[in-house]
């Protein structure tokens, strides 16, 4: 027993310890940022030690020594232990980048520090959680948490926008519950495990899944549902809408896996995964539209993330054929973790620009008023991730996802993948031509343009992000073996 | 307002469709529910299994301070958040007019008089709800909300007690109750070797001494969510 403890009460340590940190935030007056760097970076450690214990095998761990029907259990495999990996990591830059970003002592900084950190619990806890409704307490700081982060920045838009996303969000925690009451009434157990033995494939398990789905595919951001996304993420100060854009949306989607491939397996049909596939192949296409018609920066930035949530479910007809589920679902992590990195780095560096330039309409940015070249070369890395050429991780989750559809012969998927490409390519290129454009600002910018100096640490950590998504491209063959080391697939 | 006023305004086709499609979705959900009908279950008879090793004899705080405590904690923090963000976005609207002069609040003798034989009763209401919740319904969110309520009573006959989120007394208590919780449960990691479970003969004390903070923990939240959203609430 005493051996099996040492190791499992890590998944309690990756919940407590961001929880620490942001009530240390909170109760110190002054210089609240230091207990919520030390949380980062011990997070980060930990988040290492879990990614090697799990590849032996899955970590379990009951909270209160209280087994599943009674108590919550805590649940980590390689999916989970990737996920909080990509967390802490991005969580980590992004964490250095706000050191620099907020002014020290402003209320907006000391509101961000223990903010910052209850959302990291949130995410830690959607990811190792065991238990329906622990699952929703979860979500619940999480959505709070993101919309406080959003209100962080002044001015009227940036309240509508949050207050927007707090609605969509009360409005998805509530389904996701409605699905979850209705699993309790039938079966008596919130535990997932116990669940996805016991429930079939009935109609009460069929709508309690189509609730569950519903109200987190809001909270993704799937293409009818994404009306929120755009103001919200663009509205943010720059460091939160790389938190929300890169990690955010993941434990969402994150979630959705779990229930459609592992608990409720036998309630999802191939219907609807080809419905989910459909939904994603026209966010791919209308985000990108979208995002070439985009007048601002980080609008534009924004409404890429709708393409590339698009691509995550686009990936869900593959992931239900058993001949490629394998590579579908490879793709998967690649595509979360590759996008995690360069639409991190795509905000920081945008956040640069605007501080820069004290605007972001693309009209009017000249290369005279942007900052220094590391910024650019982040913005332009970041940019060839997204669009999925090599050697960046964005191409590799583009291959994974195209060989297999071309194994199955879904043509139509590999043609709108295609396509995808060429209107990513389309839009980022509408960015780099203006680090390119030497012309003289419009006379009416000409005085703003004495726009604040950007600091190296928020400059480096952008290109940071950047290098991560192309290294991605280069490490392909050890980051997928360390996810497949003992996944379980059906 | 008028966007309000426009947007309900627009269209009533899209309305008749909404609501019909809300009428199919609740009466597939009820069908769904008719047809497991037959499968009634529930958990009480575990709970009631377990009671005896909980520490506290009332099943409803049992499950919340003890079975499923990490969810009860992580509900504070949901609270903590809440009045964490309140109090930031309260201290912002409240910063331009910190200039503007604090109007005279005419208060009745009487509510004055009614607060001050109210407030004590209400402490007393909510310690004995805090105390009888381990037997009985009750327990911390009740006597918090109740502890809370004396404050908005003392808030609206002019005399409010001191809420500035600023203050390290009132952040302190803000964060107590969420963080007895977890220095409990990292206790336990150390003397029963696993994260929440208190010691049997234990869990009774452990489960009232949490209760105790996070009824202050409670009352400070809300009383703070309360002021920052009150019109002129910041005075000190």
């Amino acid at each position: 027993m005493s051996e099996l403890t040492s190791g499992p009460a890590l998944l309690a340590w990756l919940i407590s310890l961001p929880l620490l940190g942001a009530l240390t935030s909170i109760a110190l007056k002054h210089g609240g940022r230091w207990p919520a760097l030390a949380v980062v970076i011990a997070n980060l450690g930990l988040a290492c030690w879990l990614l090697a214990s799990t590849q032996s095998a899955p970590l379990r761990y009951a909270l209160g020594g209280w087994e599943a029907p009674l108590g919550i259990v805590l649940y980590a495999d390689t999916l989970s232990a990737m996920m909080i990996g990509i967390t802490a990591f991005v969580g980590a830059v992004v964490s250095w980048y706000s050191l620099d970003y907020f002014t020290r002592d402003s209320s907006s900084e000391r509101t961000f520090w223990p903010l910052w950190c209850l959302l990291l619990t949130a995410l830690n806890t959607l990811f190792l959680s065991g238990d329906a409704f622990n699952l929703y307490v979860g979500l619940e700081i999480l959505s709070l948490s993101a919309v406080a982060l959003v209100t962080l920045s002044s001015g009227l838009e940036a309240i509508q926008a949050a207050l927007r996303y707090l609605l969509v969000s009360l409005m998805g925690s509530l389904c996701y519950l409605l699905g979850v009451a209705l699993l309790y009434q039938a079966y008596a157990t919130l535990d997932l495990a116990l669940l996805a033995e016991v429930s079939g494939s009935g109609m009460l398990e069929r709508a309690a899944l189509a609730l569950m789905v519903a109200g987190l595919l809001l909270k993704t951001a799937l293409f009818p549902l994404h009306f929120w996304l755009p103001q919200a993420h663009a509205g943010a100060p720059a460091p939160v809408s790389a938190l929300l854009s890169a990690l955010v949306l993941k434990a969402t989607f994150y979630l959705i896996l779990r229930l459609w491939f592992d608990t409720l397996a036998d309630a999802a049909t191939q219907m609807g995964s080809l419905l989910l596939g459909l939904l994603g192949c026209i966010a791919i296409l209308w985000g990108s539209l979208q995002a070439l018609r985009a007048q601002r920066l980080k609008q534009l930035v924004a409404y890429s993330t709708v393409a590339q949530i698009g691509y995550l479910f686009a990936l869900f007809p593959l992931l239900n054929d058993p001949r490629v589920a394998g590579a579908a679902f490879d793709s998967v992590i690649y595509f979360v973790i590759a996008h995690a990195c360069a639409k991190g780095a795509m905000f920081l560096a945008a956040g640069n620009i605007l501080t820069a330039a004290g605007h972001d309409r693309l009209a009017d940015l000249r290369a005279a008023n942007l900052p220094s070249a590391i910024t650019l070369f982040a913005l332009a890395i970041a940019g060839v991730s997204l669009i999925g050429l090599p050697p960046t991780g964005g191409f590799i989750a583009k291959w994974l996802l195209l060989q297999s559809a071309l194994q199955v012969g879904a043509w139509w998927l590999a043609g709108v993948v295609l396509l995808g490409g060429l209107l990513a390519a389309a839009y980022i290129f509408r960015i780099l031509a203006v680090c390119f454009d030497i012309s003289p600002p419009p006379a009416a910018m000409q005085p703003s343009s004495q726009g604040a100096i950007v600091s190296a640490g928020r400059q480096w950590s952008a290109l940071i992000l950047a290098l991560a998504a192309l290294a991605l491209g280069f490490l392909a063959a050890p980051v997928l073996d360390l996810f497949d080391a003992n996944l379980v697939t059906d | 307002m008028n966007a309000t006023d426009a947007n309900s305004a627009v269209p009533p086709l899209g309305r008749s469709l909404l609501a019909i499609a809300l009428v199919g979705i609740g009466l597939v959900l009820g069908w769904a529910l008719w047809h497991q009908a037959n499968a009634q279950a529930s958990l009480t008879a575990t709970v009631m299994t377990e009671l005896p090793n909980s520490g506290v004899t009332n099943p409803v705080t049992a499950v919340l301070l003890n079975f499923r405590a990490f969810d009860t904690m992580l509900e504070l923090a949901v609270l903590l958040l809440v009045a964490v963000t309140a109090g930031m976005l309260g201290e912002r609207r409240t910063a331009p007019a910190g200039e503007r002069p604090a109007e005279t609040v005419s208060v009745s003798p009487l509510l004055l008089s009614l607060t001050r034989d109210l407030t004590p009763v209400m402490i007393l209401v909510s310690a004995y709800l805090l105390w009888v919740g381990a037997k009985e319904p009750g327990g911390a969110f009740q006597a918090g909300a109740v502890l809370a309520s004396a404050g908005v009573l003392a808030h609206f006959s002019g005399r409010s007690w001191r809420s500035d989120h600023r203050d390290t007394s009132i952040r302190m208590l803000l964060v107590l109750g969420t963080g007895a919780f977890l220095i409990s449960a990292l206790a336990m990691l150390g003397v029963t070797g696993t994260y929440f479970d208190y010691p049997v003969a234990w869990a009774g004390i452990w489960i009232l001494a949490i209760e105790t903070a996070a009824t202050l923990s409670i009352a400070v939240m809300l009383y703070v969510t309360f002021c920052a959203v009150m019109p002129g609430g910041d005075r000190p």
